[in-house]
């Protein structure tokens, strides 16, 4: 393994996270710093975009995966085919059964012709198939009925989700120019403070600019509107997460040839878990108080 | 560059212990040491982070300062919770420090002991003491987290959420989620700041040492109970119930009139997580007769591991601690 990877694997996640994305920060602050040099002036340059990327790609990249979970959706559930492609569908099924008949029908003249002899293995698996087909559904049915085929309330959850999933986004673009525009302001103070009192070295430009950036977001992660965006993003981010576990575990609890337990079912086995052993270290208090007391009668 | 951090090598834990009991996800330790004092110290560490803190590494251990002055200690992990643990509440840990405090006082032949809360820790100490004074020798909180009604950063996101809804999308709080909530309190400081000083002092062993020892045990997150963050989140920080009265356990109000044995309060001045206006109108509210505070300028985890804490404050509070343990 090369070092870069043996040092992934031994510090914690977030502690190799931030120290190489520090260190491409480092890199930035250097050529800015260098052209600073040349002239002793600066001008925004397309480095402040790379350091924030660095900066607050570690705390963007949560809710991006979230943003992302739509595709997943997508995935599970058909719902462009269910409503925009559902005609196509149907159109286009009857003429695919046909032609998979014709080539079942052709296939099996040729290979009866060509192998008469059949192992016992190939006459297995030929059966076998012949069985399966007794399951073959086209498809169409319930591309055509999913909003009806949904059970009570899985519905409901499928809907809030993605209520909840556009509130999301709505929620973090703003939540990001928020962060943008705190940057944005910092790298300002910071331009004044170049082109007007000027920096002795690296490193006070450094510490500078470490400044700039502290004096925008201390203010900004405790004001009004910070707040409000981030407990609104927090709230339809999981909102969003649970409505569609709801959804999906409604699924399952439904279909009753499910061999699985949903997580709310084994949450609700935990909770009564939970309760009896309290009553069970409730009782044994009782008990023990009880042989006190008798102890002390004799 | 890499090599660097390579060799760095962290352990954590540098006094030997035994594990005296073990109760699902929650277990009570014993460290091993000369008893020279009467009255014993059990630590209550909080249910984020891990109480190895206390014990870091040689140079800053409050663990083996104490056992070095000859107190008997002792301490509670709260472990790593999981999914099977979703519906803990308080009440359960207060009844586990209960649990502790019997079977201290039973195998130490005293009636009471020293209650010792770090963190939130403290917050649970508090209610125990208030619930269970007689029981409590001494009560030692340190950077504790008790009026919540303040305006540093984090308590006001406290205040903006609504923990009922993340504890039902997500069962418990995962670590991974307080780990990047507590970075980004403070991204300027502890994202930006932080890993330049490891660029600038990556040739520096002992510097290596230190911040992985604190790296380390910062992303060592245990996930907290969803029941639990429910509870505190809408009870402590929303309502503030412990310093207006109305907080309850098994149905006990927690009344902090009844704090009347020795208080010691460790805080510190720069702290973003527990400011002193968290801890102090606790110490006004409290009848004690014998209620100390000691303060350094330093931040949260500052007080418990940086080196000038240990050369001062440390040595003031366990003076303290001494002085009423026999």
């Amino acid at each position: 393994m090369g070092l870069t990877i043996d040092l992934y694997k031994k510090l914690p996640k977030e502690s190799f996270e931030l120290f190489i994305r520090n260190l491409s920060v480092r890199e930035y602050l250097r050529e800015i710093w260098r052209l600073y040099e040349l002239n002793r002036t600066l001008d925004y340059l397309k480095e402040f975009d790379g350091i924030f990327e660095e900066l607050f790609r570690f705390f963007f990249r949560p809710f991006e995966l979230v943003i992302f979970n739509e595709r997943v959706i997508r995935n599970i559930i058909p719902i462009q085919e269910l409503f925009a492609g559902r005609d196509v569908v149907s159109a286009y099924t009857a003429f695919l059964e046909s032609i998979i008949s014709h080539m079942r029908v052709t296939f099996q003249l040729f290979t009866e012709s060509m192998f008469l002899q059949k192992l016992p293995v190939e006459k297995f698996l030929e059966e076998w198939e012949e069985f399966s087909r007794k399951f073959e559904t086209t498809g169409e049915l319930l591309l055509q009925d999913y909003p009806f085929a949904l059970p009570e309330n899985a519905k409901n959850y499928l809907l809030d989700c993605f209520v909840h999933w556009k509130e999301f986004v709505e929620s973090y673009e703003i939540y990001k120019k928020l962060i943008r525009d705190a940057y944005g302001r910092a790298v300002d103070r910071l331009l004044n403070l170049a082109n007007s009192t000027g920096f002795q070295s690296f490193e006070n430009f450094r510490d500078s600019f470490q400044e700039c950036l502290a004096k925008e977001f201390d203010p900004l992660l405790k004001s009004e509107e910070y707040l409000e965006t981030q407990g609104r993003l927090i709230k339809t981010l999981f909102d969003h997460i649970y409505c569609f576990r709801r959804f999906l575990e409604l699924l399952i609890e439904n279909n009753p040839a499910s061999p699985f337990a949903t997580v709310s079912q084994i949450d609700e086995a935990y909770k009564r878990i939970l309760d009896l052993r309290r009553k069970v270290s409730e009782l044994e208090k009782r008990i023990e108080k009880l042989e006190g007391e008798r102890c002390s009668k004799k | 560059m890499f090599e660097k951090i390579m060799e760095v090598n962290v352990k954590p834990w540098t006094c030997d212990f035994e594990v005296v009991h073990e109760d699902w996800v929650f277990r009570l330790l014993h460290f091993k040491g000369e008893r020279r004092h009467k009255v014993p110290l059990l630590f209550v560490y909080a249910f984020i982070n891990r109480p190895y803190v206390l014990d870091l590494h040689e140079e800053v251990s409050v663990v083996r300062k104490l056992i070095n002055e000859g107190i008997d200690v002792w301490m509670i992990d709260w472990g790593y919770p999981k999914r099977a643990d979703k519906f803990l509440r308080i009440e359960d840990y207060i009844n586990y420090i209960d649990f502790c405090v019997d079977l201290i006082r039973n195998e130490c032949k005293v009636d009471s002991i020293t209650v010792h809360g770090y963190c939130l820790g403290s917050t649970l100490s508090v209610i125990y003491s208030a619930l269970y004074p007689e029981k409590v020798r001494n009560l030692v909180i340190q950077t504790p987290p008790l009026n919540f009604d303040t305006e540093n950063a984090l308590a006001l996101w406290a205040k903006h959420i609504d923990p009922q809804r993340l504890s039902r999308a997500v069962g418990n709080v995962s670590g991974e989620m307080l780990n990047i909530s507590f970075l980004l309190i403070d991204p300027i400081r502890l994202v930006l700041g932080k890993y330049q000083g490891l660029i600038d002092n990556i040739e520096d062993p002992k510097f290596l040492k230190e911040f992985f020892s604190m790296d380390f045990w910062i992303f060592d997150s245990p996930a907290v109970a969803g029941s639990v963050f429910e509870e505190f989140i809408d009870r402590w920080y929303h309502k503030n119930e412990i310093m207006i009265g109305t907080y309850t356990v098994g149905g006990k109000v927690v009344d902090l009139s009844k704090i009347t044995m020795p208080v010691l309060a460790l805080y510190a001045d720069k702290d973003h997580i527990t400011p002193p206006s968290a801890v102090l109108p606790f110490l006004e509210k409290i009848p004690s007769k014998d209620k100390k505070a000691l303060s350094v300028d330093k931040g949260h985890i500052g007080l418990t591991v940086s080196k000038s804490s240990h050369a001062k404050l440390w040595n003031e509070a366990i003076k303290w601690i001494v002085d009423r343990s026999d």
